[in-house]
């Protein structure tokens, strides 16, 4: 944990302002998401050496290579978010929810004499950004957010300091604060799949990428302790006795960009299959608006910030790190169990083509990010088994995504235990449902490093339904 | 870039295993099963993943002067049944019959206002022949409904006469 200490220290000391871009921006949109098909995430997503239904397109593009009857396939998302965050002692509990049209697809099996050739377009929701956290505590540290900012204008256009720049606050302050985030990456893919040897499928994908998020973070610090009778700024009568200061952040991105995957899958036996695939890099272009509001308040007065003065707006690019994934499935007589491994260097995370930013700040996050955070191994496990008869299919599986960051212990990985059943209707229609429970811990800074530290306790809850009609 | 010429490359690839129908082969009947599957405990989730749709749906393309052809050849078919009925030969005399049949001319005897005595008479006035020709496409007219009650009691020839 020291080192983890010694990394935010670092990100301070280099950082002139803690609301500019980082490596959080950059892990937004490279750690990969549960993804929409309700099939995949009833068997923990472990569905790269499965993938024949139109969710290939973001599972194993060669997967698509195995569907025989012409597919519609369309699905819808409930994802919630709760958080209980532990703040100087104090619990407070949040929750953000979302429900999107996650999958949209058609594929195309092309009529052969032999083999396999298949096309496919598809919408998907790859990944939900949604977010909660809410605090409230005394912190008893002579520190603050106000002490925090004062290599800003902020606390001396809000009448917290001198002429000079100067504050008397010194902490001992009530802080609380809520965020609420929302949004999700979403992809058009057009995927190919070719079967270029007997039970060898080979497929590929271009995706045009979209998305939007949007983070709402309210942050107050109130003298609870009346700590702070006197005069704020000198000179000023109206700043006795502060009160309290509030700070919103409000940032909003416009997420657009391409990435491209390959895929292989071999069949043998008929029992079994592999699968691979290679994920290249994702370019993501960010169009970014920071919106900054801010107040101070008085016994007798208030005053706020001209938000124009500290908003802004920036365009910068995001490229992701390569993903390389292999997989298996074999089924034993109606029960299927498949694993695969996945392989992401989050080292790669990189940012470029900054407008509005300066290079010099930008290779400083590329350094932050490469000191930071590490490779991972991530893996999925997945079992199903189609009662005779009835038709009934009923799945588990569990997924396991390590953190990214370089030396969390194990509770800051996530993991989740997942669920589901199935049932096909008159041989073409195909109905899914989907569940997933996921749980991991988190940590997060007002200011500073260890210093104003929310403790998170996360769990989270998704749920899909996927509709598929062959004929 | 790169990914872009991989990405048609690939599908480019088609000569390996794969061969794709053209319309102007002949629909495969058979197919590669899949037997991931398997049927036997799979039951309708063996068709809804083994089955390819074009073998499910038959694709039928027709050339233009195919189906000129067969109708040719239906027509001849027909006929020559037809021929073979008796009943049906009295059904086609009667077609022809209406189409070269030329019915008597006719004559109104008694009032202007006419009744439906009719003989086989020919009147030499003009007027009255084309009146009387009026009167007589009207009444064919009629005839022929009465023949297709006749028919609708043979659903052979009602049959055939929908055809027509």
């Amino acid at each position: 944990m020291s080192k983890r200490i010694l990394f935010f220290l670092f990100f301070i000391l280099f950082s002139g302002m803690s609301l500019a871009q980082n490596f959080n921006d950059a892990l937004r949109v490279g750690v990969p998401g549960l993804g929409m098909n309700a099939r995949a995430l009833g068997m923990g997503n472990s569905y790269l050496a499965l993938s024949d239904d139109g969710s290939a397109s973001f599972f194993n593009p060669a997967g698509l290579g195995l569907v025989k009857r012409l597919e519609f396939m369309g699905g819808l998302d409930i994802s919630s978010f709760n958080n209980i965050t532990t703040f100087f002692g104090n619990q407070t509990k949040s929750n953000a929810s979302q429900t999107l049209l996650n999958n949209a697809s058609f594929a195309f099996p092309i009529p052969t004499v032999r083999g396999s050739l298949v096309f496919g377009l598809a919408y998907n929701s790859q990944k939900d950004l949604i977010g909660s956290n809410q605090f409230d505590g005394f912190n008893p540290g002579t520190n603050s957010k106000i002490q925090s900012l004062l290599d800003t204008d902020i606390p001396y256009d809000l009448f917290l300091t001198d002429d000079d720049g100067n504050t008397i606050i010194n902490g001992r302050l009530n802080q609380s604060g809520n965020m609420l985030n929302s949004g999700s990456i979403n992809s058009w893919t057009l995927t190919g799949a070719i079967e270029v040897y007997k039970n060898l499928f080979v497929g590929a994908n271009l995706s045009i990428l979209s998305g939007n998020y949007s983070s709402d973070f309210d942050y107050y610090e109130d003298d609870s302790k009346n700590n702070y009778q006197g005069i704020t700024a000198p000179g000023y009568t109206k700043t006795t006795d502060f009160r309290s200061f509030y700070l919103k952040n409000l940032l909003k991105w416009d997420l657009e960009g391409w990435n491209a995957k390959i895929g292989f899958l071999y069949q043998f036996n008929n029992f079994g299959r592999f699968g691979a695939t290679i994920q290249f890099p994702k370019l993501f272009t960010i169009k970014e608006k920071f919106i900054v509001e801010g107040s101070s308040e008085f016994a007798n007065w208030s005053t706020s910030l001209d938000s124009e003065d500290y908003s802004d707006e920036v365009k910068y690019n995001i490229r992701t790190p390569f993903e390389v994934s292999g997989g298996f499935s074999v089924n034993l007589q109606g029960l299927i169990l498949s694993g695969q491994l996945n392989y992401i260097n989050y080292t790669e995370l990189e940012f470029t083509d900054a407008e509005g930013l300066t290079p010099t700040y930008i290779s400083d996050q590329n350094k932050r990010i490469k000191s930071l955070l590490r490779q991972t191994i991530n893996y999925n496990l997945g079992a199903e088994y189609t009662i005779p008869n009835i038709g009934l299919r009923i799945r588990g599986g569990y997924i396991f995504q390590k953190s990214p960051f370089e030396n969390d212990d194990s509770e800051f990985d996530k993991k989740y235990f997942t669920g589901g059943i199935g049932f096909l209707a008159d041989g073409v229609i195909g109905i899914d449902l989907g569940y997933a429970y996921g749980w991991w811990k988190d940590i997060g800074d007002n200011y500073g490093s260890n210093l104003s530290r929310t403790f998170q306790d996360i769990k989270y809850h998704k749920f899909i339904i996927t509709t598929t009609y062959r004929f | 870039m790169k990914i872009t010429v991989l990405f048609f490359a690939l599908f480019g690839l088609t000569g390996c295993y794969t061969v794709l129908w053209l319309p102007s082969d002949e629909m495969p009947k058979s197919y590669s099963q899949n037997e991931f599957y398997n049927s036997e405990f799979y039951g309708k989730y063996y068709d809804y993943y083994s089955t390819p749709w074009w073998i499910l749906t038959p694709i039928n393309i027709y050339n233009p002067s195919e189906i000129i052809s067969t109708k040719k050849e239906r027509n001849k078919k027909s006929t020559d049944l037809r021929n073979e009925s008796g009943e049906r030969m009295i059904f086609e005399r009667g077609g022809s019959g209406r189409n070269e049949y030329t019915p008597p001319i006719t004559t109104t005897s008694g009032d202007s206002k006419g009744n439906n005595n009719t003989s086989s008479q020919t009147n030499g006035n003009k007027g009255a022949e084309s009146n009387n020709i009026n009167e007589e496409q009207s009444r064919t007219k009629s005839n022929s409904n009465n023949n297709s009650s006749i028919r609708n009691e043979s659903g052979n020839r009602n049959s055939g006469n929908t055809r027509r």
